[in-house]
C-alpha cells in the first residue's frame, strides 16, 4: 500500500514538474526565437515559430553598440560587489547565528537596509558620490550593489549556521583554534551550498540592477540593463537587438552556474561530527 | 580561560564589524537626509532649499487618494504573488530532491527567469502578451479562447503582471528551499527510515522544520521585493491603465523623479519601509514560533 | 585593556576599508586625468536614438578638426534622460555643458536657474542669418520672460499621414462614394476622418482604419487629448491660467478619441497599449489606412528596412471638428541649450552657434534629424530628398500650439493621461474624468501659487 501511494505522488510530481518546466521555458525559447528575427517579422499579425532566422540582431549589439565593453563593466562590478557581500556578510552572519552578537536588534537592521526603495535616496546617494569624487567610476555601482547585497547574503547565511551544528564550533574551538580559523577551514566547507546560493544571488542581483548602475555611470562605465534599456527610443522599440541582448546576457551567468552546481548537491563533510 | 574567551568575543565582535561599518558608512546620510525630508516642502527644480513644513506632507499623505490606491494594489499584488511563489518554489524542491539526471537538468533550467535582466523580462512579456499579435492571445485562439486585452485594460492587466512575477521569482524560492535540502543533515532522515515513517509523515514533522529557516528567507525577501517592486512594471505598464498596476514604488517615482517633490517622495518611501518593517516583524516571530533549534 | 583592543581593531577595519575605496576610486580617477590635460573638452547628455545623434557625433568630430576643442557624448536610455539632466543640474556637479532639452522641460528648468540666457551671446556673436534663421514660433517656444534660452535642433511637429494606395484607388473610391455619398479624399473634418476609417477597417485583411497611442503614463495619451481639444476649438488653460479643458469642446473631443476604440473599433484594441514607439511601426507595416504621429513617420516611410508601405505614404494637416477652426498641430521639439552651471560657457555658445549654422542644420536633416532653420526648408536638396518638409511649413503656417509651458507640466500631463485612461477604460464618463481632472489640475496651480 505504502509503494503504490509513494508511486502516485512521484508521477504526479513528475507531471506538476514537466508543466512547470515548460511554463519556465516557453518565454526564454520565445525571447531566444525573436533575437533571430528582422523587423517586420517580430510586427507580423500573425506570430510565428518558423521563419527566417536573421543574425543582424546579434551583429548590432556587438559591432555596431559594442555591447562587449558592457558586458566587461557588468561581470567587473558584480563580481567584486558579491565578493564583498559574500566575504563580509558571511563573516558577520556566523557572529549573529553562533554567538548572538547585536542580538534581534543587529540583525534585524541589516535587513532593513534592503527595505528602504531606491527611488528615495537616489539624490543623497548622488550627492554623496559626488562629493566623494565617485561618480561615473566602479566604485560607485560597486559600492551601492553591496549595500544592496549585503544584507541578503547576512540573511541567507544566517539560515545556513543555523543548521550546523555547534558541536563541530566547539570542538574546534577546545583543539586550540582560534574563532577565526576554525571558521575558515571547518565552518566554511560545511556551509558551501550557501556560500554558492549566496554568491549565486548577489551576482545575478547585482548583473540585473539598473536603477544606481543608471544614475551612478556615465561615459566610462555602462552595465548591460542600462544597454539594454537603450534600445527603447523616443521613436521607436528594438524588440530585436533588445531579445538579443536578453539572452547573451545570460551567457556568463549560466557558465558560471554550471560551473558550480556540482557544490549546491548535497554529500559533504558531514563525518565531521563523527 | 578568561582570555580565550575575551579573545573569542573580540575576534567574533572584529566579524561582524566590517558589515557593520559599511552599512553605516553608505547608508546613513541617505537615511539621514530622508528623515530630514519628511517635515520639508522641496521641489527639486524650484531651485529653492528645502522649506520647513511641520507635518504638512503626512497630512497630504492621508488626504490622497491615489496613495490609498496604489496602496491596495500593492497589497493586492504581494499577497497574490508570494505566497504562489512560495508554495510553487516549495513543491518544486521537492519535486527535484533526488538525483537522476532529469532531474539535476531541470534544476538548472529552473533557475533560467532569474537569470534575464529585468528590463529584458518585462519587454518580451510585454510583447507576449500584446492582445493584436502576441503569441500568447495567438496560442488561446488555437484553442478556441479570446485572449483578453492583457495590459491593455484594467481588469487583465494586475493578473498579466503577477503571472510574470511568478514565473520570473519562483526559482528564487526554489533555488533557496534547495539549496538549504543539500544542507540538512543526513542523519535525521536516516533515523526516520529507521523509525519507519512514510513519506508524507518525514516531510510534515522533519523536513519542514528544518526547512523553515530557509523558508522564512525566501519569504522576507520575497516580500521585500515584491512589495517595493518597480523596474518590469515601469518598463511594462507604467502603472495604467486607468492606475490598475500602479504599485507604491511607482507612485513614488513618480512624485519624486516625475515631479520632483522630494517632501513627498520620502513621505511615501517611509510609509512603504514602515509597512516592510512591520511585516517583517511579525513573519520573523512566526519563523521563530515554528523552527526547530 | 579589553577596551583599548576593540578600538584598535575598529580603527584598523575603517582604515581597510577607506583603504580599499580609495584605491579603487583612484584606479577609475587614473582615466579621469587625461582629460585634464586637453585644453577644452564640452561635454553633453543626449538619449541613445537621438535624431541628431548621429549628425551630432559626425559633426563633433569635424569642430575638433577645425578647433582643437573636444566633444564627448554621453548616452543614457531615453525614459531616463530627465532625471540625469536634472539630477545633475541640481547637485551643480557642472557635468555637462550643452545639453538638449525637450520644449515640455523648458519653463521647469529655467525656474531652476539651470539654463544661461542666450540673448547677450546671441547680440555679440549672432547665429547665422540671424534674426531670421528660425521660424518665430519655434523661437517663442523656448523664450521665457523675454529671454531666450535655447536653439532649436531638432524638431517634426504632428502630421496627418494616409496611405495613398488605399485613398487614390479608383476602386475603393466608387465603393466609398456609393456607401457614403461623397468623394473620398484626405479626411478634413473628425467625422470624414470616422468615415474614411470606418471604410478601411478590415480586420480580415489585417487592416484597421487607425491607429492610435492610448497609453497611460506615455507621452502620446495627453498629446492626443489636447490635438483633440484644440481641434474641438478648446484650450487647456484661460489667461490666468485656470484650467478650461474640461469644456464642451474638451468632453467631445476626448469622446470621439475614446469612440474610436470602444464604440467604432477603427483602431486596435492594443491601442491601450501603444506609446508613440508602438503604433508608428502599426502603420509602417501596412497595418493601418490613417494615422496621426511625428514627421519622422514621413521619412521613415520611404526606408524599406522599416516600411513595408514605401511609395505609398502621403501627408496632409489635421483634421478638425468642424471648418469654423483651423487646422492645429503640436510641435514640441529638441533645442540646444547651455547649462548654468558649465565652466565653458563661451566654448559652449561657440559650439552651438557653430551646431545651428546653414551647412551643419542642412547635414543633420540630411543625416535623419527635422532640421529647424528656414534654410534648411526652403534648401532644394533638402526639399527633394524629404518633400514633407513642405507639409510641415504648411502645418507651422496653419496653427501650431505646444503644450502648457508652466513647470507644472509633468503633474498636469499626469492628471489628464489618467483622465483618459479611466475614460476609455470605461470607469468615467469624459464628463466626470474631465471635471475631476480640472480639479486636481487647479489644485496643483493653486499649490504653485499662479493665483494669488
Amino acid at each position: 500500500m505504502r509503494n503504490s501511494k509513494e508511486t502516485i505522488s512521484e508521477v504526479l510530481s513528475n507531471i506538476l514538474l514537466i508543466l512547470i518546466v515548460i511554463f519556465v521555458l516557453f518565454p526564454f525559447i520565445w525571447i531566444f526565437l525573436t533575437s533571430f528575427k528582422d523587423r517586420f517579422e517580430i510586427a507580423s499579425a500573425i506570430p510565428r515559430f518558423l521563419f527566417k532566422p536573421t543574425f543582424e540582431n546579434y551583429k548590432q549589439i556587438f559591432l555596431v553598440d559594442g555591447f562587449l565593453q558592457f558586458f566587461k563593466d557588468s561581470i567587473i562590478i558584480a563580481v567584486i560587489s558579491t565578493s564583498f557581500a559574500v566575504f563580509f556578510g558571511s563573516m558577520a552572519a556566523f557572529s549573529i547565528t553562533k554567538y548572538r552578537v547585536g542580538g534581534n536588534f543587529l540583525s534585524f537592521w541589516i535587513l532593513s537596509m534592503r527595505m528602504f526603495p531606491p527611488i528615495a535616496i537616489i539624490i543623497p546617494v548622488y550627492i554623496l558620490m559626488i562629493r566623494l569624487n565617485l561618480l561615473d567610476t566602479y566604485a560607485a555601482v560597486v559600492i551601492m550593489h553591496t549595500l544592496v547585497n549585503m544584507p541578503f547574503a547576512v540573511w541567507l547565511m544566517n539560515g545556513f549556521y543555523q543548521e550546523v551544528p555547534t558541536e563541530i564550533h566547539e570542538s574546534a574551538m577546545i583543539d586550540g583554534c582560534s574563532v577565526f580559523r576554525s571558521f575558515f577551514t571547518i565552518i566554511f566547507p560545511v556551509v558551501k551550498p550557501g556560500i554558492i546560493a549566496t554568491s549565486i544571488f548577489c551576482l545575478i542581483t547585482s548583473w540585473n540592477e539598473f536603477l544606481f548602475s543608471l544614475i551612478l555611470s556615465g561615459r566610462r562605465i555602462t552595465t548591460l540593463p542600462v544597454a539594454t534599456a537603450f534600445y527603447v527610443t523616443d521613436r521607436d522599440i528594438l524588440w530585436g537587438p533588445m531579445a538579443a541582448v536578453g539572452v547573451t546576457a545570460m551567457v556568463p551567468i549560466i557558465i558560471f552556474t554550471i560551473l558550480i552546481q556540482k557544490h549546491l548537491v548535497r554529500g559533504l563533510t558531514y563525518g565531521a561530527v563523527k | 580561560m578568561s582570555l580565550a574567551v575575551s579573545n573569542q568575543k573580540r575576534a567574533v565582535i572584529l566579524m561582524v564589524f566590517p558589515a557593520v561599518i559599511f552599512l553605516l558608512a553608505i547608508g546613513i546620510y541617505p537615511l539621514l537626509h530622508s528623515f530630514y525630508l519628511l517635515f520639508n516642502d522641496w521641489i527639486l527644480t524650484s531651485g529653492m532649499p528645502p522649506r520647513f513644513n511641520n507635518f504638512a506632507n503626512f497630512v497630504q499623505l492621508i488626504k490622497d487618494d491615489r496613495f490609498y490606491s496604489s496602496l491596495l494594489t500593492t497589497i493586492r499584488f504581494t499577497a497574490t504573488a508570494v505566497p504562489i511563489e512560495l508554495g510553487l518554489g516549495l513543491l518544486l524542491t521537492l519535486a527535484v530532491a533526488k538525483d537522476t539526471p532529469f532531474k539535476k537538468t531541470c534544476r538548472s533550467i529552473l533557475l533560467i527567469p532569474m537569470m534575464i535582466t529585468p528590463v529584458v523580462v518585462g519587454l518580451m512579456w510585454k510583447y507576449m502578451y500584446n492582445p493584436s499579435n502576441g503569441i500568447i492571445n495567438y496560442m488561446l485562439s488555437k484553442i478556441g479562447i479570446e485572449g483578453p486585452i492583457w495590459l491593455g485594460e484594467p481588469k487583465p492587466a494586475l493578473p498579466a503582471i503577477i503571472i510574470m512575477d511568478i514565473w520570473q521569482w519562483t526559482p528564487f524560492v526554489f533555488l533557496i528551499l534547495s539549496a538549504g535540502m543539500t544542507s540538512l543533515p543526513k542523519e535525521v532522515f536516516e533515523a526516520s527510515k529507521v523509525d519507519g515513517t512514510n513519506k508524507f509523515q518525514n516531510f510534515r514533522y522533519i523536513t519542514l522544520p528544518l526547512l523553515v529557516p530557509f523558508i522564512l528567507v525566501a519569504l522576507l525577501m520575497r516580500f521585500i521585493d515584491t512589495f517595493k517592486i518597480f523596474d518590469t512594471i515601469f518598463v511594462m505598464t507604467k502603472g495604467g491603465p486607468a492606475n490598475a498596476t500602479e504599485v507604491l514604488s511607482l507612485y513614488t517615482y513618480k512624485v519624486g523623479l516625475n515631479f520632483f517633490d522630494m517632501g513627498y517622495a520620502a513621505t511615501l518611501s517611509y510609509v512603504i519601509l514602515i509597512i516592510i518593517t512591520v511585516c517583517t516583524q511579525q513573519f520573523i516571530k512566526l519563523g521563530k514560533n515554528n523552527a526547530e533549534f | 585593556m579589553k577596551k583599548n583592543y576593540r578600538v584598535r581593531w575598529m580603527v584598523l577595519i575603517l582604515i581597510m576599508i577607506f583603504f580599499i575605496i580609495s584605491s579603487v576610486s583612484v584606479f577609475a580617477e587614473g582615466q579621469k586625468e587625461d582629460q585634464e590635460k586637453q585644453p577644452v573638452v564640452l561635454r553633453t547628455l543626449i538619449f541613445k536614438g537621438f535624431a541628431r545623434g548621429p549628425s551630432l557625433a559626425k559633426q563633433a568630430e569635424k569642430y575638433k578638426e577645425i578647433t582643437g576643442v573636444t566633444v564627448e557624448v554621453e548616452e543614457v536610455p531615453f525614459g531616463q534622460l530627465h532625471e540625469k539632466m536634472i539630477l545633475d543640474f541640481t547637485s551643480k556637479a557642472g557635468n555637462y555643458d550643452f545639453v538638449i532639452g525637450l520644449t515640455d522641460w523648458v519653463t521647469e528648468m529655467v525656474r531652476g536657474k539651470y539654463l544661461m540666457p542666450l540673448n547677450d551671446m546671441i547680440a555679440k556673436d549672432p547665429i547665422e542669418g540671424w534674426p531670421n534663421a528660425y521660424p518665430q514660433g519655434l523661437l517663442d517656444f523656448q523664450t521665457v520672460d523675454g529671454k531666450l534660452y535655447g536653439v532649436p535642433c531638432h524638431d517634426g511637429p504632428i502630421m496627418f499621414y494616409y496611405r495613398k494606395d488605399l485613398l487614390e484607388n479608383p476602386a475603393e473610391k466608387k465603393k466609398f462614394k456609393a456607401e457614403y455619398g461623397y468623394d473620398l479624399v484626405p479626411p478634413k473634418t473628425w467625422d470624414q476622418f470616422l468615415d474614411v476609417s470606418r471604410f478601411f477597417n478590415r480586420p480580415e485583411e489585417n487592416l484597421s482604419g487607425t491607429v492610435i497611442a492610448a497609453k497611460q503614463g506615455g507621452q502620446q495619451l495627453a498629446y492626443d487629448f489636447f490635438l483633440m481639444l484644440w481641434s474641438f476649438g478648446g484650450d487647456v488653460f484661460d489667461k490666468s491660467y485656470r484650467p478650461i479643458f474640461n469644456s464642451d469642446a474638451g468632453v467631445k473631443g476626448l469622446q470621439y478619441y475614446v469612440d474610436l476604440r470602444n464604440k467604432w473599433e477603427v483602431t486596435p484594441k492594443a491601442s491601450t497599449t501603444f506609446d508613440e514607439t508602438e503604433n508608428g511601426p502599426v502603420y509602417l507595416n501596412g497595418n493601418a489606412a490613417l494615422m496621426w504621429h511625428w514627421s519622422h513617420i514621413a521619412s521613415w516611410a520611404e526606408m524599406p528596412d522599416r516600411s513595408k508601405i514605401v511609395g505609398n505614404n502621403a501627408y496632409t494637416l489635421m483634421p478638425v471638428a468642424n471648418s469654423s477652426i483651423k487646422p492645429t498641430t503640436l510641435s514640441v521639439y529638441w533645442f540646444f541649450a547651455i547649462s548654468e552651471s558649465s565652466k565653458n560657457k563661451a566654448e559652449t555658445y561657440k559650439l552651438i552657434k557653430w551646431l545651428s549654422n546653414i551647412e551643419n542644420d542642412k547635414e543633420a536633416s540630411q543625416m535623419g534629424t527635422v532640421g529647424c532653420r528656414l534654410s534648411t526648408y526652403n534648401d532644394p536638396e533638402i526639399l527633394k530628398q524629404f518633400p514633407f518638409y513642405k507639409n510641415i511649413e504648411a502645418s507651422l503656417a496653419s496653427a501650431v500650439k505646444t503644450t502648457p509651458q508652466i513647470p507644472q507640466y509633468a503633474q498636469v500631463d499626469d492628471i489628464i493621461g489618467v483622465a483618459c485612461s479611466k475614460v476609455i477604460a470605461n470607469e468615467m464618463s469624459a464628463k466626470e474624468a474631465l471635471d475631476d481632472a480640472a480639479k486636481r489640475v487647479e489644485e496643483v496651480m493653486r499649490k504653485a501659487g499662479y493665483y494669488d
